[in-house]
């Protein structure tokens, strides 16, 4: 079974939805735990082969993490956008070892390539996605979380559009207006 | 950029995205109003739009959270596995990760290597496989191969085990950091065989002989790791239910049988097979097998049916070791005698003949075929000794060496069957 979940983080997260940048740095690592805890669970539950629904895997350590007595929507739409958020550090951090690792002539562990292939496939240079995203970001704070949450954080537009509160045309135009300027953006370096 | 502006430039974006090519461009132009910086922006990103069809399509979560997983790994370093506290990664296999731990009695510290098996694998067939194997590979007492004190599972519900710690370089690495000679390499060798055997005659099969499972101490004595470990993880292979991609996760294919790719019964022979490819390398420090990709038809075709290259032929060539832990070493005649013998003419006279004729019957295509029973096999390793021993005397006495031919010393000593 699993331990207990830890305690405080409903009042971290809602002391970072204040305004309080600290919570945040104490949150990520429990929030972290917890999800690679639920990812290691789910995959050992069900069939090793079998693919993570992000929605069911985030709102399960929402859940265990967040206590809904003390919190409202946007405290949901900002743990989701945490999530997805940390679904990008984790895999730009990665490539960016990999990039280091390919320099250096470092062997790579056997492991951690079959995960990276996958990107080379879809051909996303993710390091310099995250670097276009920065830049969306000071423009357009929303688009950059969309993108965040579709493509590292795996919601569908319907559920980005749940979380934001906002309608799904919303979402849909938003997106497309991003995937174009970070397609020119990444194309222009 | 203002938000003005960014805001003007999404709705001029979006009205102009629903035209086409001939409408868009006048929609621009009457709509920016002279600002050619707008129109240019606008039209650009339409443009990007255009291209931009596959890009960042579908979503890479899957990928975040298999890192997520395998950082378990990193989770793994000061937790405690039964009374052992991990200090830190060893290595990573195809099937698992090894890790260095240390047990922190009053009375005495005690390191040993705690292999826990990668994720994926059933967890209670393993362990009930552990058990039924444990008193015998337990029991095993030889100074050769690397203890196993015991198995279990971890607090996540992966299968691990417990073994002797083993602070040493791979054999094919040692042998040359240390530029042994043939004759050394060949006695190296001949002790690794006398683990083998020891493990034989107790009816256990090692299935995954390679040098990342032999490591070699700083006082020159080697040791076979992971004994009996790979019928614990895949007995579905040894049922033939297996694919080769099943196999080759769990074997690397330089050193895998035909029995072993085809997914076909396993015997001892399999051993003696995978010792074959070992001691060609060690001679040669080239694999006697190339895949040209690693798919399972190409695999099973250049183990089955090629016949290598003789040992004392295949020194000449110029090529890159493509996997273990020598990988991406550049060979070439100068480079692999340098290791050995010091010249290459040296080096080929010595592997000409008995050597050549010796390693390629064992991983070779006139190798003894895999369903001999075990006695067979057994013998071989005799011969290969006894050749061994031969060769090394011949060397000593040249008139010895003049007198008997290779060739016929060998047949002398094949099996007869
Ligand atoms: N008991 C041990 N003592 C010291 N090092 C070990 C021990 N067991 C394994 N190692 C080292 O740890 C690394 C990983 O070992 P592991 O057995 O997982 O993989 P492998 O031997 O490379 O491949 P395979 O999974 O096919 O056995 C290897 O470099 C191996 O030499
Ligand atoms: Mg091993």
């Amino acid at each position: 079974m699993l331990d207990p979940a830890p305690t405080g983080v409903t009042q971290l997260l809602v002391n970072w939805s204040n305004g309080d940048k600290a919570a945040l740095d104490e949150m990520l690592p429990l929030v972290y735990q917890e999800l690679r805890r639920i990812a290691v669970n789910r995959l050992r539950r069900e069939n090793p082969n079998h693919t993570l629904q992000p929605t069911a895997l985030v709102n399960e350590a929402y859940l265990r993490l967040i206590d809904q007595r003390d919190v409202n929507w946007q405290n949901r739409a900002q743990f989701f956008g945490l999530a997805a958020e940390m679904m990008r550090r984790i895999l730009v951090n990665h490539a960016l070892h990999r990039q280091a690792a390919k320099r250096g002539g470092g062997a790579l562990r056997v492991s951690l390539e079959v995960a990276v292939n996958s990107f080379e496939q879809k051909d996303v240079n993710l390091v310099a996605l995250d670097e276009a995203l920065k830049n969306l970001a000071t423009i357009d704070p929303r688009q950059c979380r969309i993108v965040e949450m579709k493509f590292f954080g795996g919601l569908t537009v319907a559920e980005i559009a749940e979380v934001l509160q906002v309608s799904s045309d919303t979402i849909e135009r938003d997106w497309k207006m991003a995937r174009a300027w970070l397609h020119l953006e990444i194309s222009n370096r | 950029m203002t938000p003005e502006r960014w805001q003007r430039i999404n709705e001029m974006f979006h009205a102009a995205l629903v035209l086409d090519g001939q409408e868009r461009s006048a929609f621009l132009v009457a709509h920016s109003a002279g600002d050619d910086v707008l129109r240019a922006k606008v039209a650009a990103l339409l443009a990007s739009h255009d291209q931009a069809e596959g890009f960042i399509q579908g979503s890479v979560f899957g990928d975040a959270a298999q890192l997520l997983v395998e950082d378990e790994a990193q989770a793994m370093i000061g937790q405690h596995i039964g009374l052992y506290k991990i200090t830190r990664e060893i290595g990573r296999g195809g099937m698992g990760t090894v890790y260095l731990a240390t047990r922190d009695d009053d009375q005495y510290e005690k390191q040993v290597a705690i292999k826990v098996v990668r994720r994926g694998m059933d967890t209670d067939l393993v362990l009930a496989r552990f058990r039924n194997e444990r008193q015998i590979l337990a029991g095993f007492d030889h100074p050769n191969i690397a203890r196993l004190f015991d198995g279990g599972s971890t607090e996540t519900g992966l299968p691990y085990f417990i073994m002797e710690y083993i602070e040493g370089q791979a054999i094919d690495e040692f042998c040359d950091t240390e530029r042994l000679s043939t004759s050394a390499r060949l006695e190296l060798f001949r002790t690794v065989c006398s683990a083998v055997q020891y493990a034989h005659q107790n009816l256990v099969i090692h299935r995954d002989i390679k040098p990342s499972n032999i490591l070699v101490t700083a006082a020159g004595v080697p040791k076979l790791l992971d004994f009996g470990i790979a019928k614990l993880l895949h007995a579905e292979a040894s049922r033939g239910a297996a694919t080769t991609a099943m196999v080759q996760r769990l074997m690397t294919p330089e050193y895998a049988s035909p029995e072993q790719v085809r997914g076909e019964h396993v015997t001892t022979v399999s051993d003696v097979y995978s010792l074959g490819v070992l001691l060609y390398e060690l001679l040669s420090g080239h694999s006697p097998y190339h895949f040209k990709t690693l798919l399972d038809q190409d695999i099973v075709q250049v183990i089955s049916d090629s016949e290598p290259e003789k040992p004392s032929t295949v020194i000449n060539r110029i090529e890159e070791v493509t996997t273990g832990g020598r990988k991406g070493k550049k060979l070439t005649p100068e480079s692999v005698s340098k290791t050995r013998d010091g010249r290459p003419e040296k080096l080929r006279r010595k592997l000409a003949g008995d050597l050549d004729n010796i390693v390629l019957s064992q991983c070779g295509k006139s190798r003894p075929a895999g369903t001999l029973p075990s006695g067979n096999s057994l013998k071989t390793f005799a011969d290969t000794w006894t050749v061994c021993r031969l060769w090394r005397a011949k060397r000593r006495s040249p008139t010895a060496q003049r007198s008997s031919s290779g060739e016929t010393l060998w047949r002398s000593l094949r099996p007869q069957s």
